[in-house]
C-alpha cells in the first residue's frame, strides 16, 4: 500500500465523498481552500473518515477542516506515515 | 397601498404519471394510472405489494454532484420540483436581494434510503463508516436547506411538519410570507418512501392497502375500498405577490386564497368530520367565498371506508346541498398518496383544472355511496373559478386550502 496520498488520489476522494470535480493543479496551488471549491466542511470529514479507514489510523480533525489543501495533506500524509 | 395577494406562478412536478407539470396533466386527464408492483431491492419480502413510484427519473439532470452525495431520493424530487417551478415562473437564483426569497418545504418520511444505507455501514463496518452526510441528509428539513443553499435564497425558510396536510400547509405559510413583504417563496412537499425502512415504518398504518392488484388496492369512495397505497413524489410551486408577479412579467396562476388546519387525533376517522368541515369553513371565510362558489373539490380520498364516509360528511356540513352538486375527483387514486407530496400533487393539479376549465377523472374507482358527484372515467369540463383541495394526516392532521383563479 502506498504510504503517500498523492494530489490525484485526493481529487479522486474529493469526488467520490464530495461529489465535487477538482483539477491536480487547483489542488496543488498553495493558496488553495476547500471552501473554494466548493467542499464544505462535512465533505473534508467523509475524505478524512476515508483515508482513516483505508489506513487504519486516527486523525485529529479539529485542525484540519479548515486548513489550506497543501497543509492538510501534509498532515494527513505524516499521521498515516506515523501509523504505517 | 394594495393588500398584498399571494399567487402561484411556477409548477414543478415529479410524480409516478409524469415529470413535468405538463406530463403529469396530460397523464391525469386520461386517468391513466401509475400504480404498479413495488419492484426496489430489499421490499420482495415486505406484505406491502403496491405502489406509486416514480420511474425514469435521472436525479442527475437535476441535481449538481455535490448535493446529490449528501441528500436522499426525497430531496433531489423536491430540489427538481423547484429547478421545474423556478423555470416555469421564470424565477433567477441568486437574486440581487438573497433575503427575499425564500423556502418552504413540508416532509413526513425523511430521507430513509439514504438513513438505511448508512446504518448498514454502522452495523456491518463500524461507526467509522457512516459519512458525516448522514448528519443531514435523512432530516425532514433538508429539502428546505439544499433548495436554500443552491439558490442562494435568505428569506424565511421552514420546513413544515404537520403530518400529510403539511403539503397544503407549507403553501399556506407561503401565502403568508408573501403577505408580510418576501418577494417570493419557493413552496410544496415531495417524498420518497418506498424503500425498505421507510416502507417498514409504514406497515402498521392500519388503513394500509396490501392488495397485489393495482387495479384494486387504492379505490378511494368506492364501495370496495380497501385503503391506500403509498408513492413517491410531490410537487414545488413559486408563490408570490400577484401585483409583483405581473410586474416583472410572470403569470399569476392561481390565487391562494384561504386555508385552515385543525388536528383531530391519529386515525380518528370519525372525528376528522367535525375537523375538516371547519377547516373547510375557515378557508372559505378567509377567502371570502360562500359555499355553492365552491367549483371543484380535490379530495383526501384515504380509501379506508370510515375515512370516506367522514370526508363526504364534512363536506356536506361546511358546503351544506352544494356538496352534493359539486364535482368531486381524487386524481391520486391513479399515483398512490405520496405522504406530504400527495396534497401538493393535489394542489398542481388543481392549478392546472382552474387553467383548463378540465376536471381530472378518479381512476379505479366506480362507483361513490357517499353522495358526492365523483368525477370518473373521463375529464368533465367546467368553468372553475375556485378550487378547494382537502388533505388529512394518519396522524390526525386536516387541512383546507382554497385556490381562486386569478
Amino acid at each position: 500500500m502506498p504510504s503517500e496520498i498523492t494530489y490525484e488520489e485526493l481529487a479522486t476522494l474529493i469526488k467520490t465523498r464530495a461529489g465535487v470535480a477538482v483539477t491536480v493543479d487547483e489542488l496543488a496551488d498553495p493558496g488553495c481552500m476547500f471552501l473554494d471549491l466548493g467542499v464544505d466542511s462535512l465533505g473534508v470529514l467523509g475524505v478524512l473518515s476515508d483515508v482513516e479507514n483505508r489506513y487504519g489510523v486516527s486523525i485529529d480533525s479539529s485542525d484540519l477542516l479548515g486548513s489550506p489543501v497543501a497543509e492538510f495533506l501534509q498532515t494527513v500524509n505524516s499521521s498515516v506515515k506515523a501509523g504505517a | 397601498m394594495n393588500q398584498r395577494c399571494a399567487a402561484i406562478t411556477g409548477i414543478g412536478v415529479v410524480a409516478p404519471n409524469g415529470i413535468g407539470a405538463d406530463d403529469y396533466w396530460k397523464a391525469l386527464c386520461e386517468g391513466r394510472s401509475a400504480l404498479g408492483p413495488i419492484d426496489r431491492e430489499g421490499c420482495e419480502h415486505l406484505p406491502l405489494r403496491t405502489a406509486g413510484l416514480v420511474r425514469g427519473f435521472d436525479a442527475e439532470q437535476y441535481v449538481e454532484p455535490r448535493y446529490l452525495v449528501q441528500t436522499d431520493r426525497f430531496t433531489h424530487f423536491a430540489m427538481a420540483a423547484a429547478e421545474l417551478a423556478m423555470a416555469d415562473a421564470d424565477l433567477a437564483d441568486h437574486p440581487d436581494d438573497p433575503y427575499g426569497v425564500a423556502v418552504v418545504t413540508a416532509a413526513g418520511s425523511g430521507g430513509g434510503e439514504f438513513g438505511q444505507r448508512e446504518l448498514q455501514h454502522l452495523w456491518a463496518e463500524g461507526p467509522h463508516h457512516v459519512g458525516p452526510y448522514q448528519s443531514i441528509a435523512w432530516f425532514y428539513a433538508a429539502s428546505t436547506g439544499q433548495i436554500s443553499i443552491r439558490g442562494g435564497f435568505k428569506g424565511p425558510c421552514g420546513v413544515v411538519a404537520s403530518d400529510e396536510a403539511g403539503g397544503l400547509d407549507a403553501l399556506a405559510h407561503a401565502a403568508r410570507a408573501v403577505a408580510r413583504g418576501t418577494d417570493a417563496v419557493l413552496a410544496g412537499a415531495a417524498e420518497a418512501p418506498v424503500a425498505p425502512y421507510s416502507m417498514v415504518c409504514q406497515l402498521g398504518y392500519p388503513g394500509l392497502s396490501t392488495s397485489e392488484d393495482p387495479e384494486c388496492a387504492y379505490r378511494p369512495f368506492g364501495s370496495d375500498a380497501v385503503g391506500f397505497v403509498p408513492a413517491e413524489g410531490g410537487a414545488m410551486f413559486v408563490v408570490e405577490d400577484e401585483h409583483t408577479a405581473r410586474l416583472r412579467g410572470a403569470r399569476p396562476r392561481a390565487r391562494i386564497a384561504g386555508h385552515t388546519a385543525t388536528f383531530t387525533g391519529a386515525a380518528r376517522w370519525a372525528e376528522s368530520r367535525e375537523g375538516l368541515a371547519h377547516a373547510i369553513r375557515g378557508a372559505l371565510a378567509e377567502a371570502r367565498c360562500a359555499p355553492d362558489e365552491v367549483d371543484v373539490v380535490f379530495a383526501d380520498a384515504l380509501g379506508v371506508p370510515e375515512a370516506d364516509r367522514a370526508e363526504a360528511l364534512a363536506l356536506a356540513d361546511a358546503l351544506g346541498d352544494h356538496a352534493g352538486r359539486v364535482p368531486v375527483t381524487a386524481p391520486k387514486a391513479g399515483l398512490g398518496r405520496a405522504h406530504c407530496g400527495a396534497p401538493a400533487l393535489d394542489v398542481a393539479a388543481a392549478v392546472l383544472a382552474l387553467e383548463h376549465g378540465l376536471v381530472p377523472p378518479t381512476p379505479h374507482t366506480a362507483d361513490c355511496p357517499y353522495g358526492l358527484d365523483l368525477v370518473t372515467g373521463y375529464p368533465r369540463s367546467a368553468d372553475l373559478r375556485t378550487a378547494l383541495v382537502l388533505s388529512r394526516g394518519l396522524m390526525g392532521s386536516n387541512s383546507a386550502l382554497l385556490l381562486r383563479r386569478p
